[in-house]
């Protein structure tokens, strides 16, 4: 079959996963940020221990 | 003594999110499981989705290389080949999968589609990485059972993608009194995909160094 339309949907295909590569960190950095917001929610939501 | 509490739960959260976390929590999910700690978030739906879909592009990498282990440059080229085939089929399917999805009105959100798709290509793969070094064996072994093991390898994974696909959508849309819609999204979106396939199987040959019907693409394998 024709190999120049491989050659084209193949880099197609690499720029994708480039494209998913960056979504998906920028995804990471998100949710770190939402387990630390709940995190630190959760910490306001507990009393603190009782001094001795 | 309460902001040090804070950060070291932070801390532990955010390690338990490393990789191997999350490849857990897409095991779980596409054995049918739920994600641990309950409602998950966007950000955390769209991480499982694109590791399902890094992770099936990496095990069909492993299928590849035992399929073209007859000689070290198909191997090496087909590492690259088996990925891209089904990376390109995914992504020219989706379009009309989620068009489907829109224009029947399903009540299953567009991402978790996506979702569930990556899910079952995960799925799939899986199956193939596992069915590699039987095929790897055979086709070195056997000129009778290799090269139709190799094609049964792939036709049992993308069997069981369908039906992880299927069950997917299942799980996400429970009781739900309009899911039919939904289901022929997942139909256009199987059918697509295989049809896809199909081409770009043809285009990247050779794949298996024998030649198969599957090499001449949709005119071949329809041929009389």
């Amino acid at each position: 079959m024709n190999p120049t339309l491989w050659l084209v949907a193949s880099s197609l295909g690499a720029t994708v996963l480039v494209v998913l590569a960056i979504v998906y960190r920028r995804a990471a950095a998100r949710r770190e940020l939402e387990l630390a917001e709940a995190a630190i929610e959760a910490d306001y939501a507990e009393p603190d221990e009782p001094k001795r | 003594m309460s902001a040090c509490r804070g950060t070291m739960r932070w801390n532990s959260h955010v390690g338990g999110s490393t990789s191997m976390a999350n490849l857990s929590q897409l095991m779980t999910v596409t054995c049918g499981g739920n994600v641990s700690g309950g409602e998950t978030s966007r950000s955390q739906q769209t991480m499982l989705t694109i590791l399902a879909l890094f992770a099936g592009l990496a095990l069909s990498a492993v299928w590849g290389l035992a399929a073209g282990s007859t000689s070290a440059t198909l191997a090496l080229a087909n590492a690259y080949k088996v990925p891209m085939v089904i990376l390109l089929s995914a992504l020219t399917a989706l379009p009309a999968g989620l068009v489907a999805l829109r224009l029947l009105g399903a009540p299953l959100p567009a991402q978790q589609l996506v979702g569930a798709f990556a899910s079952a290509i995960f799925g799939g793969t899986l199956v193939l990485a596992t069915l590699a070094p039987l095929v790897a064996i055979y086709y070195h072994t056997s000129s009778k059972a290799g090269l139709p093991l190799a094609l049964g390898s792939v036709f049992v994974a993308l069997a069981t993608a369908s039906l992880l696909f299927a069950r997917a959508v299942v799980r996400r849309l429970a009781d739900h009194p309009r899911r039919a819609s939904s289901f022929i999204a997942v139909a256009v979106l199987v059918v697509l995909f295989l049809a896809a396939l199909l081409q770009f199987v043809g285009m990247a040959s050779p794949i298996i160094d024998a030649g198969t019907r599957f090499d001449g693409g949709f005119d071949a394998v329809f041929s009389r």
